[in-house]
């Protein structure tokens, strides 16, 4: 893929480097650009303007910040984009938010966010420092500094890619969409993501809609078509965090369905599983990971209670020892669709009656059974001491048929729960 | 997990390990071990101590960050010192020496009685904040981890009722399966007839296709939504298929196998001393329903003009012919030059008739007559042989028929030069049979002397001219028959197309010029794409070659090649076409006819298919306008039904001594046209080769 085969070039440069003048990195050992060259001068100034500030922030404290104290973090920001410490600049600009909130106020403002913010600010920044101290290029601190645009490097070899899951979204931003996630056959380790983005003013808040066109300007096959079936993508550019680019010489052309062999790698039966898994996730020390994406099957299922109190709806899912997982879902207007399918699926209760009965969490029949998945496809975390999952595709050993209008037919293994109504879904005869 | 009872030091070893965990907040902590089952059950009961714990680092963070380190409360260090001690019992060494240290840093900084001398201090508090804030950050997410662990744990010792079961999964079977044969419907679901190997048992694998050549399914790759992979029929239907833990159905006593999301079949190559699973032989009667099989059926078939039948002990059976395997046997019966043969078959039943699954004969073994079309191909030797064997009253036919099979190769030279001389000893009566014998000639490179058509094409140009008279001894001349009136000019009609392409093949355009564009302006000025085939192609031949001078001065080299330098570049006509040009008119004319020959997008009806003479002028008028020399016999297929084209000349070759059949002109006739118009349509190597 682009982005290892570049991390592969850059290890390979940093032997090179090391042999060349020892103990240098990869961007000792060659020679630079005056743009690099620059930038990482830029970057030397801009570590020890960060620390300034942010120490002298810490030592007035929250209570004697001022709206200058904003405008400050805002030229920080500025310097660091100027550095290309473009991860730094973004946790800056949140920072500023968190100390506006505290300026104004704002119930929303909370001392976590802000001393974690900072401790993100501090972390990276000592990363990047020692990085830019072993002499490495802007581009191999990539990892720690971020880039300011996602760049797409051409795949050299067709890519052949099973969709796993799809789900719609709507952004605070007012940008609806649809990102579906693909096994790339050969590639079990990665997971890779299409995303198809428009604008509400022109398309609605409904991510659903967006299923019949094309997956691009480019591309005439239809997302629900990329969503169900395999494909091979030829000329494909993929960006270093596993985003597939739609661009306008992409050829896209049917393959074979893999079927479950395209989510081995992302199959749990346990939760205990799941949660190594997230535990291996979680060691990047500025936040990433805190989630996986992963297929698992449950034993059982609960039914979605919905907490009006606290705008979500959850639903128990256990596995076969009895471990439960919670499926969470915020109650937001793209995700009416979702809680729909889900409440079809595996029935409803009121918070407040499980409250006072808690055994009507556990023990009840579905009334979806026929068309009760045998697994999940989604976003598993931990929070608030309990797994959570947020799922995406519900998984059928046999296939269901899906129908839609009197001539469109087909067979399916997967449900996309938030684009596709349970409706358009039955079982197919045996 | 176990359900260890906790203990003072599980608890303690627990938090030990946690902090451990923590402790390089800022770099990958790698090869950090994951608490073991003891650790579990020791964090159900220390969870609430580290939690307030955490809670009560939190508020401390929280009164740093609002006072600032360079004020700190008089009482922070007291309480740091508090905490570092809770962290020492609670047995987290980075919690407490981050803890003294930072308790150390801000009681220094509250000791500096110089406020201008704080901010140096502070730095150092501030540095130690940041260690303290990111080792909680990462014991919280590890603790959270330990802490649904740990729920788990006990939901698994079964403190909880079970949900309600999920979906439940079909049965599954494993079994080894012969293929018998394939139904495949158009949409590209296909059904695969298998027998178990060990049970006998019907087995039907259901699949569908992409991606497969609809004409042709067992050749190339198909993808399979079965297989999950892109496969080759044809060979898979030659060994065995292995279904390991494959989801099943059962239905009247047959077993289905359908795709499955976790299961997928596996081709199995068989020994050549395999033996397939006997099958049972199937009685057919008119008053019985029809079998269900699959089973052998021992029938007969046999051809008359216009018909193949197949009988079991004779009478008929309700078997499904469609024209593909209606091609294969009539094929069949053409290879062995026989009008009846009995043949194996593999029958099952569908409805209320039998679909042919398999077939076998002892040259071939097992076949797949219903959707295999390259079986039982004629070779090119076998059918010279037995043309030349032919003793015909038509001389000219005979000739028709051995151009149309030299015309698809595999002749040695003598034995083209060979016949070329006898072509060249015959003497033909009237401009069909000049046109016939010049096609003939062209088709194994025989050059055609101007000298020999010029008089006869004067005749008929001056016969076709507007206006003309219908001189009788002109018309016989034409005609090739004594005693012609003119009552018998209407048998000029169609005559255009052979006046052209002699002028064209004896190289006569520019001296019949004059005659030409007189034919052209008149008795072809009304022709358009829904008139008879042979006046469209004359009509497009003079508007190709009138309206521009032939490249070359021969009468090989096509206008085509004026226009476009790669033969294949399609792109080139069309710009032509666009243009409006005589060549571009030209084929815009041949392609209306064309079009109106094909059915539309929507299933509309098109004309009527041309005879076969029709269909090899269409071709080599398409030909000779694509710039294709054709005597190298590069003809542009033609997109037309290939199967009733195909279906034409199986049963010409059937009718005429090449098929055992009649040795008279006409079957003879109809034998080389219809060889000729299958090569025109692409679809020779399918019948002979």
């Amino acid at each position: 893929m682009a982005a290892n085969e570049g991390g592969e070039a850059g290890e390979g440069e940093a032997e090179a480097g090391e042999g060349a003048e020892a103990g240098g990195g990869a961007g000792a050992g060659k020679a630079l650009g005056k743009r690099d060259r620059d930038k990482l001068e830029r970057m030397a100034e801009a570590f020890d303007k960060i620390d300034r500030l942010l120490l002298r922030l810490a030592q007035q404290g929250l209570q004697r910040m001022s709206a200058s104290s904003l405008d400050e973090l805002r030229a920080l920001e500025q310097i660091a984009h100027h550095a290309a410490l473009v991860a730094i600049e973004r946790q800056i600009e949140t920072l500023a938010t968190h100390v506006r909130r505290y300026l104004e106020r704002d119930p929303l403002f909370t001392i976590a966010d802000y001393a974690g913010t900072v401790n993100k600010i501090w972390l990276l920044g000592r990363a990047a420092r020692r990085r830019h101290e072993a002499g490495q290029s802007p581009d191999e601190m990539l990892d720690v500094i971020g880039e300011a645009r996602r760049s797409y490097a051409e795949v050299g070899h067709p890519l052949v890619l099973q969709p796993l899951g799809a789900t719609g979204w709507v952004t605070d931003t007012d940008f609806v969409g649809i990102t579906v996630y693909f096994y790339v056959e050969g590639r079990p380790e990665l997971t890779c993501q299409a995303s198809n983005c428009k604008p509400c003013a022109y398309f609605g808040r409904d991510p659903k809609k967006l299923l019949d066109s094309p997956i691009s300007d480019h591309v005439a096959h239809r997302i629900f078509d990329v969503a169900h079936g395999a494909f091979e993508f030829r000329k494909a550019k993929m960006s270093g965090d596993g985003r597939l680019s739609l661009h306008k010489e992409l050829v896209v052309s049917k393959a074979p369905y893999l079927g479950a062999k395209a989510y081995a790698s992302l199959a749990v039966r346990d939760w205990a599983a799941l949660v190594d898994r997230l535990r291996e996730g979680e060691l990047h020390p500025v936040g990433r990971g805190d989630d996986a994406l992963a297929y698992v099957e449950p034993a059982g299922y609960g039914p979605v209670v919905t907490d009006e109190k606290n705008a979500r709806a959850t639903c128990e899912v256990a596995d076969a020892r009895g471990a439960t997982l919670q499926i969470e879902v915020p109650l937001r207007a793209e995700n009416n669709l979702l809680l729909d399918n889900l409440e079809k699926l595996f029935g409803s209760a009121r918070a407040a009656e499980v409250a006072r009965d808690p055994k009507r969490a556990r023990a009840f029949s579905p009334p979806g059974k026929k068309l009760a998945p045998n697994a999940l496809f989604g976003r598993a975390s931990v929070s608030g001491g309990r797994l959570k999952f947020f799922p995406f595709t519900g998984l059928y050993q046999q296939p269901l048929v899906y129908a839609k209008g009197r001539t469109q037919q087909r067979r399916v293994n997967e449900v996309h729960y938030s684009l596709e109504p349970l409706s358009q879904f039955t079982a197919a005869e045996s | 997990m176990t359900t260890a009872a906790p203990t003072p030091d599980a608890r303690a070893s627990l938090a030990a390990k946690l902090d451990e965990i923590s402790l390089e907040a800022d770099i990958l902590r790698e090869g950090a071990e994951p608490p073991g089952p003891d650790d579990l059950a020791a964090m159900v009961d220390g969870a609430s101590l580290v939690e307030q714990f955490l809670g009560e680092v939190v508020e401390i963070v929280r009164q740093i960050c609002v006072a600032g380190l360079a004020f700190p409360a008089p009482e922070l260090p007291s309480a740091l010192e508090q905490l570092a001690e809770r962290a020492a019992a609670l047995r987290l060494p980075t919690a407490y020496e981050t803890l003294g240290r930072l308790r150390h840093r801000l009681a220094a900084v509250l000791a500096e009685p110089a406020l201008d001398k704080r901010p140096a201090l502070s730095a150092d508090a501030w540095e130690e904040t940041q260690r303290l804030i990111a080792w909680m950050r990462l014991f919280r997410r590890e603790h959270d981890l330990v802490a649904v662990q740990s729920r788990m744990a006990a939901e698994a010792r079964g403190e909880g009722a079970p949900p309600a079961a999920a979906a439940a999964a079909l049965p599954a079977r494993s079994m080894s399966v012969w293929p018998l044969g394939i139904d495949l419907a158009p949409g590209g679901k296909l059904l695969i007839f298998c027998r178990d190997t060990e049970s006998d048992a019907v087995a039907v694998l259901v699949d569908h296709l992409a991606e497969y050549r609809p004409d042709d399914p067992l050749a190339g790759k198909a993808i399979s939504r079965l297989f999950q992979e892109a496969l080759s029929l044809g060979p898979l239907l030659k060994g065995l298929i292995r279904l390991e833990d494959h989801p099943v159905t059962e239905r009247g006593g047959v077993v289905f196998f359908r795709p499955a999301f976790g299961a997928t079949p596996k081709a199995r190559p068989v020994a050549r001393s395999f033996v397939p699973p006997a099958l049972p032989e199937l009685t057919v009667s008119p008053s019985a329903p029809v079998p269900r099989g699959p089973g052998r059926l021992k029938a007969q078939i046999g051809w008359a003009p216009g018909r193949l039948d197949v009988t079991v002990e004779g009478l008929p059976v309700p078997l499904a012919v469609p024209p593909l395997l209606r091609f294969n046997l009539a094929k069949l019966l053409l290879r062995e030059a026989t009008r009846a043969l009995p043949l194996d078959l593999v029958v099952v039943g569908r409805g209320d008739e039998l679909r042919v699954l398999s077939a076998e004969t002892d040259f071939d073994g097992r076949t797949f007559p219903a959707h295999d079309p390259s079986l039982f191909v004629l070779s090119r030797e076998v059918l010279r042989a037995r043309l030349a064997r032919a003793r015909p009253g038509d001389p000219l036919a005979l000739a028709s028929a051995q151009a149309a099979a030299f015309s698809l190769g595999g002749a040695g030279d003598d034995e083209l030069e060979a016949f070329r001389a006898r072509l060249a000893d015959l003497a033909p009566r009237g401009l069909l049979a000049h046109y016939r014998w010049a096609l003939a000639g062209a088709r194994v490179g025989a050059e055609l002397p101007p000298a020999r058509v010029r008089p006869l094409l004067d005749d008929a140009l001056a016969l076709l001219a507007p206006g003309a008279d219908a001189d009788p001894a002109r018309l016989s001349r034409v005609l090739g028959r004594d005693g012609a009136s003119s009552a018998d000019a209407r048998l000029l009609e169609g005559a255009a197309y052979p006046v052209v392409w002699l002028a064209m093949e004896a190289n006569l355009v520019d001296a019949l010029r004059p005659g030409l564009t007189a034919l052209l302006e008149g008795r072809l000025a009304s022709v358009d794409a829904a008139s008879p085939a042979s006046d469209v192609c004359a009509k497009a031949l003079l508007t190709a070659l009138l309206g521009a001078p032939l490249v070359g001065g021969t009468a090989t080299a096509a206008p085509g090649a004026a226009f476009a330098t790669d033969e294949d570049d399609d792109e080139g006509d069309e710009a032509e076409a666009a243009d409006g040009g005589a060549l571009g008119r030209a084929i815009a004319l041949l392609q209306g006819l064309i079009a109106s020959l094909t059915p539309g997008p929507g299933g509309g009806p098109a004309r009527p298919l041309p005879d076969p003479l029709e269909l090899v002028q269409l071709g080599d008028t398409l030909a000779f306008l694509h710039g294709h020399n054709r005597l190298r016999g590069t003809l542009v297929p033609l997109a037309l039904p290939a199967e009733l084209t195909r279906q034409r000349a199986a049963d010409a070759l059937l009718g005429s001594p090449a098929g055992g059949g009649e040795d008279g002109p006409a079957a003879l006739y109809a034998a080389a046209d219809a060889l000729l118009a299958l090569a025109a349509a692409g679809q020779a190597p399918l019948l002979v080769s």
